[in-house]
């Protein structure tokens, strides 16, 4: 406690003790504030964020109180809230990318543990999903505005999207729009993985029909097989005939953190080297984010041989500046997956002799001229070829731990920044506190006589304010001007042309 | 006090409308070029790998040339919003006076110009990336079209819209940086001196209420609210201090 210490007291007294006790118990209310516990939940993914995020927001809750808030600017507000969302916004996004039927599906219920995505024959996924941890497990919808659908709209005519517009008569589509256009985004709880199953289908396969309307959906899994603090994002693909939708898949690949292009580890051909080259295309100063995932290596006649004949001719492409641009960049992040095989392997504990997948997984290991008799021997090797552990480590340690230590530097910069500001704020606000106290105490001349000075004050700042003001007006004038400017010599050279 | 009167204000005149002619005048025909170049070259869904991989050269070479000439037109760029930032240095050290009066911060000011500006680094580059590449609607359906003029034509009138598009992008994200500058600026400046004002005109009013009669009631509620403030300023300065 400061000023209302008894020293503090014979410096700047009160003239009654009723005023002291009403001081008195304000500042205890301020200490309970103070004290009170702050909601960390957001902060837990590192202990210097989380010590750094409290503080500030517990700075926060002071700086809000009756009295100080007015003393402080509603930047420096700004800048903590925009503080703590940074320290909040600790998500590192895998955008998973690939040409029809290779295997992206498969990828992804092999990362997560559970069969989430569709893996039936007909492309299925038409709305970028995100699959993240959960407390519970939940589904998250978001609905296009009436404008973007608008957009889209005009997209997928312009485009004569045939399909498109064909499957959305067919499925009446057009009936359920004013349902979902517009409407807030919706949060389902799911009380298991299967009902978890149908709610995703429901929002996101191209064969129903709210589908249309999604703008993005999340999927909050209690159990996720990926670092805590990882979002695999699995996007309708660039090859979308409605540009709109896949432009939203670009936009996403060049904010994701890494990118995984699912390939299908036969031949290369033109369709899949292009796909290839429109990853690289969006993510053009930084080739290291993405990875070419080499999928269902498990279907090669000889998988091993055939694989290691495929990644020269793939590294000879690759390499090429249209893609990674080095050698080495191309060679370590090429990855071969066996994803189904890795999902079998996983299964098989617990596998029955009439199950499907028995007969299946028999049929992978024949290829390793190993029978069902000696799984047991064989199983570790087996799991480390499907090579998915790999994936997860790569993900781990590439994506996980470099972003989040950036993310970290990048705080504390940020915090330095933020505490230094405060600090500059409170030394001003307390040089004004003084100055009142000081006034406190002299005679009621002595009083009057501030009460002319600060009248003048008063009109000074109004007069410094609106000086200033005018000078940055004329700037900002002039630098809209010249925007005007800049504007109208893009449109020249097109018509001087 | 009385301000100086507002001088011209020195921008560099017409440096980013100039190099953008330039660039314009450079880039064209090189671009022209390279739809010749591919539009020779067959590319529909079943091509093959050799005939993409050709293709990809050729896009490769039109981003290179488009990122190596919009370099040219950012730093011409930068060096003028750079001006503006030079210019509300130039105002800001004029009227010195006003800003240690109020404990207006510069630094803060030109942090904040400098993460904006570098925003504006690659726009041009990411938005060509983006239009020549297969993924784009319109670039896939020229380049399925069968080599010769009627192809050539399109992809030349494709890559000159592209060029003009992609300068639009960037007008507007440098109209909005400096949108973004400038209410950075009144903010910071313009806030600091209004939240000063606000406090010493409640003071002021305070004072003004007080007579004979009500000084005890006055001056205790003076002592109780700067008091707190001090104490609340303790509690976050001992925050902050904290290990």
């Amino acid at each position: 406690m400061a000023h209302f210490k008894e020293e503090s007291m014979t410096q700047f007294s009160f003239l009654t003790e009723a005023a002291k006790q009403e001081c008195e118990k304000k500042y205890l209310k301020l200490k309970a504030i103070a004290d009170e516990k702050i909601n960390d939940t957001d902060y837990l993914w590192d202990k210097t964020v989380q010590k750094y995020a409290t503080k500030i927001e517990r700075v926060k809750k002071i700086l809000e109180m009756d009295g100080i808030n007015a003393a402080v600017t509603q930047k420096m507000f700004k800048d903590l809230g925009t503080f703590l969302k940074k320290c909040r916004e600790a998500e590192f996004h895998i955008a998973l990318v690939g040409a029809i039927k290779a295997g992206k599906s498969t990828l992804i219920n092999a990362l997560l543990g559970y069969e989430y995505a569709s893996t039936k024959v007909t492309p299925e996924t038409a709305v970028l999903t995100k699959f993240k941890k959960g407390t519970e497990n939940y589904l998250k919808v978001s609905f296009y505005n009436t404008e973007e659908w608008e957009r889209l709209w005009k997209s997928a005519n312009d485009a004569k999207a045939a399909v498109f517009l064909e499957e959305y008569a067919t499925l009446n589509a057009e009936k359920e729009k004013n349902n979902w256009l517009g409407i807030g985004e919706q949060t389902i709880k799911c009380n298991d993985s299967e009902e978890l199953v149908e709610k995703i289908q429901k929002w996101t396969s191209s064969k129903s029909a709210c589908h249309y309307f999604v703008k993005e959906v999340e999927v909050g899994l209690k159990d996720f097989g990926l670092p805590d603090g990882v979002a695999l994002v699995d996007t309708p693909g660039l090859d979308d005939v409605v540009q709109y939708r896949s432009d939203v898949t670009r936009d996403y690949i060049d904010r994701a953190n890494a990118v995984l292009v699912c390939v299908k580890s036969d031949a290369l051909t033109g369709q899949e080297w292009g796909t290839i080259c429109s990853v690289f295309s969006n993510t053009r100063y930084n080739p290291e984010k993405v990875y070419i995932i080499a999928t269902q290596i498990d279907t090669l006649n000889r998988p091993v041989e055939n694989w290691k004949d495929q990644r020269a001719e793939w590294l000879k492409y690759l390499k090429e500046n249209s893609a990674f641009g080095s050698y080495e960049l191309a060679e370590k992040n090429l990855i071969p997956v066996s994803a189904y095989f890795y999902t079998l392997l996983k299964a098989y504990p617990s596998m029955k002799n009439d199950d499907d997948r028995y007969w299946d997984l028999g049929s992978v290991l024949g290829k390793f001229k190993i029978s069902m008799n000696n799984v047991d021997e064989h199983y570790k090797e087996m799991l480390d070829f499907s090579n998915v552990d790999f994936l997860k480590r790569r993900i781990q340690n590439d994506v996980v731990v470099n972003y989040r230590n950036i993310l970290i530097e990048d705080i504390k910069g940020s915090y330095g920044i933020c505490r230094d500001s405060i600090k500059e704020s409170l030394a001003r606000i307390k040089k004004a506190q003084q100055e009142i106290l000081e006034t406190s105490q002299g005679t009621i001349e002595d009083m009057k006589e501030k009460e002319k000075e600060y009248s003048e004050r008063c009109a000074e700042a109004e007069r410094d304010k609106k000086n200033l003001d005018d000078l940055l007006k004329k700037l900002s004038v002039a630098a809209t001007k010249r925007a005007d400017e800049l504007e109208n010599a893009i449109k020249n050279l097109h018509q001087n042309k | 006090m009385v301000m100086p009167p507002v001088p011209p204000i020195p921008i560099p005149q017409k440096i980013v409308i100039k190099v953008l002619k330039e660039v314009a005048k450079a880039i064209l025909p090189f671009l022209f070029g390279s739809a010749k170049k591919a539009s020779e070259a067959d590319s529909t869904n079943n091509s093959s790998l050799e005939n993409m991989t050709n293709i990809m050269e050729i896009f490769s070479g039109i981003k290179d040339e488009v990122r190596k000439r919009s370099l040219q037109i950012e730093e011409s760029v930068e060096k003028e919003v750079d001006a503006y930032l030079d210019e509300i240095r130039r105002i800001l050290e004029e009227n010195q006076d006003v800003v240690e009066k109020y404990g207006v911060k510069f630094d803060r000011i030109e942090r904040r110009i400098d993460k904006i500006r570098s925003n504006l680094h690659g726009i041009i580059d990411r938005e060509m990336s983006k239009a020549v590449s297969l993924d784009n609607s319109e670039c896939r359906a020229i380049m399925k079209m069968i080599p010769g003029e009627r192809k050539e034509n399109a992809l030349r009138s494709f890559l000159d819209s592209a060029v003009q598009n992609a300068l639009s992008v960037y007008c507007s994200a440098i109209r909005k940086s400096l949108d973004e500058i400038f209410d950075d600026t009144n903010e910071e400046i313009l806030g600091t001196i209004e939240v000063a004002q606000q406090n010493i005109a409640a003071h002021l009013k305070m004072l003004q209420s007080l007579d004979e009669n009500n000084r005890m009631e006055v001056v205790s509620q003076m002592i109780c609210e700067a008091g707190l403030i001090n104490d609340e300023c303790e509690i976050v300065e001992n925050l902050l201090e904290e290990v």
